[in-house]
């Protein structure tokens, strides 16, 4: 009888508090699993967030890898396209490469491939795009004298002719739309052997009493549009050509030996004696915009020469070069010379025209168009 | 007589009423908590759904209009750019399915398979995204904005876009005349019409459309 009560109590005794833990548990339980699976959803939305933050980083330095490329070749337009590779601050990687194609016209089509990676390595993007390497220069004047409207026969001018401008050994000195009238002794053309011996007056090619083919007058070829011939740019369009321009001046003041690349004078520009610009290796484009152009005694001007007056001004502007002075290159002008002036004189020089289209600094780089892709 | 007596062990009615309160006391705060929590997590699943939908739609458009305008036959046109056009130029296009707000429909076109021309019947280069029925849809086979055969893009069972404004704009960089295009998309839950998500952005057209 005993045994038997002891052994009740006892059970009575162990079986205190089971419900209760056995409830406590299954609650554990739950929270348990309610919290893990709430860490999983916040880890996998954080994988997401991961994912797509790094494929935005991925693209952004792939972008930033294609704007290297475009500045390494606006600064190096003979860059060869060797594969280039960085980092951003954010330790993501990129690297940029080029393949070129040589085009027609001293042009270069350049396919840029850039490609970013993000800094755990785990999102890629490759980005391809072409870009043109172009001379400013679209056309470059074949005489050395193109001038619309005429020569008045008032005043004089000395041409050194292009030897090949009209074709092999077809020598080429003024091309224009109107007739020009030679007159005495002071309208001719000559060799650059004579002209470098000083006998170009007395040795010459082209003068009043034997007008030869390299006088193309009158001519019916001869462009409407001079801005367009040379440029691709339409007068109309004349800002976007000015946008080019390396300097835009109000005068000539600070043109020297040290000049270069595409100089844009809004008026009248006035060269102090003895002053070389530009040179030989390095030559400019000059454009005069509306201005009178007057060349102090013993000035020398490497490059090409642009007279241009607007359509709707009503100036009367002229070139006007002092003794010892010339271009060495060509001139072009879209109105007619020699109404006020004493001398033009102009020195076709193959290396100076050369170098108008392959001078680096006479060069553009332009994104094509329709040649961007990301895939 | 047997008379069984045993010995009282356990506790008394009162003890047993207190432990019964703070128990049921403490498992009800438990349960309110645990009912918070997955009340909370549904609510943020229900948010991240939003977002994620919202920010996928404008990923993908994205990443499809940037491309508009691209011609992969790019070398021909620039050594012959008087005989050779570019077929994907100028096709990017604002419209709207007729029942539906104005500027609702974006149209755009590029040489997804790089042969240089602008497909038309098989694997159709004329892409699009319009918003019809509450859902952004995306074109297939080049199917106009008030032309059926576009597929759903978004869930309108879950997901109901309320709003989905597109505007073209021009802006001028460096002197060089660039086309990007402003999107304005909103949604809301259907479950949920109170949790609403807005996204406001630009994208640039890198083919200079």
């Amino acid at each position: 009888m005993n045994n038997w009560r002891g052994k009740y109590s006892e059970n009575l005794l162990n079986q205190e508090g089971a419900a209760i833990l056995l409830t406590v548990v299954l609650l554990l339980i739950m929270v348990t699993l309610v919290t893990l699976y709430t860490g999983k959803i916040q880890s996998f939305e954080h994988q997401i967030l991961l994912n797509t933050q790094n494929q935005v980083r991925a693209q952004a330095t792939a972008k930033a890898a294609l704007n290297q490329g475009m500045a390494k070749l606006n600064v190096d337009k003979a860059w060869l396209g060797a594969q280039l590779s960085g980092s951003l601050d954010d330790n993501s990687s990129f690297t940029v490469s080029a393949i070129s194609e040589d085009l027609p016209g001293n042009r270069k089509l350049v396919t840029l491939t850039a490609n970013g990676e993000s800094a755990d390595g785990l999102a890629k993007a490759k980005i391809i795009e072409q870009s043109l390497v172009y001379p400013i220069l679209f056309n470059p004047p074949p005489a050395p004298l193109m001038v619309q409207h005429g020569f008045s026969h008032d005043s004089e001018f000395e041409i050194v002719l292009n030897p090949d401008g009209l074709g092999v050994s077809a020598p080429f000195s003024i091309w224009s739309d109107s007739a020009i009238v030679f007159s005495g002794t002071n309208h001719h053309s000559c060799m650059l052997s004579a002209f470098n011996e000083g006998n170009c007056e007395t040795n010459s090619y082209s003068n009043p009493s034997n007008k030869l083919a390299d006088i193309q007058d009158a001519s019916t070829s001869f462009p409407v549009d001079v801005l367009s011939y040379l440029f691709n740019i339409s007068s109309v369009e004349w800002m976007l050509l000015q946008q080019q321009a390396d300097f835009v001046f109000n005068d000539c003041d600070s043109l020297d030996i040290g000049s270069w690349g595409f100089v844009w004078i809004d008026g009248d520009c006035e060269v102090s004696g003895s002053t070389q610009v530009g040179s030989d290796s390095q030559p400019i484009i000059l454009v005069v915009f509306d201005g009178d152009i007057e060349f102090h005694s013993d000035v020398l001007m490497y490059g090409l020469l642009i007279a241009y007056r607007p359509l709707g001004s009503v100036k009367n502007l002229d070139i006007n070069m002092q003794s010892g002075s010339a271009v060495l290159g060509a001139i072009v002008a879209n109105y007619e010379l020699g109404t006020k002036s004493d001398l033009t004189r102009v020195v076709f020089n193959a290396d100076v025209m050369h170098h108008l289209q392959h001078n680096q600094k006479l060069q553009r780089v332009a994104r094509v168009p329709g040649s961007w892709r990301d895939f | 007589m047997l008379v069984l007596r045993l010995k009282q062990v356990g506790n008394s009615l009162v003890e047993l009423m207190i432990a019964m309160t703070l128990g049921l006391a403490s498992i009800t705060a438990m349960a309110s908590l645990v009912g918070h929590g997955i009340g909370l997590n549904s609510s943020l699943l229900a948010k991240s759904r939003l977002d994620e939908e919202v920010s996928a739609v404008v990923a993908v458009l994205s990443h499809d209009l940037k491309r508009a305008g691209y011609y992969a036959h790019t070398d021909q046109f620039v050594k012959h750019p008087t005989t050779v056009s570019n077929p994907f130029d100028k096709s990017v296009k604002v419209a709207a399915y007729p029942s539906e707000a104005a500027n609702s429909c974006i149209n755009f076109a590029y040489d997804r398979n790089q042969n240089g021309v602008l497909d038309t019947s098989s694997s159709n280069e004329n892409y699009g995204y319009r918003l019809k029925d509450k859902a952004i849809e995306i074109r297939l086979d080049g199917a106009a904005c008030d032309e059926s055969g576009w597929h759903d893009l978004t869930d309108p069972k879950v997901v109901q876009v309320m709003m989905f404004a597109l505007s073209i704009e021009k802006i001028t960089v460096q002197q060089i005349i660039q086309t990007r295009v402003q999107i304005d998309l909103q949604a809301r839950l259907k479950k949920h019409p109170e949790i609403l998500r807005r996204i406001t952005t630009h994208i640039l057209i890198e083919n200079y459309e």
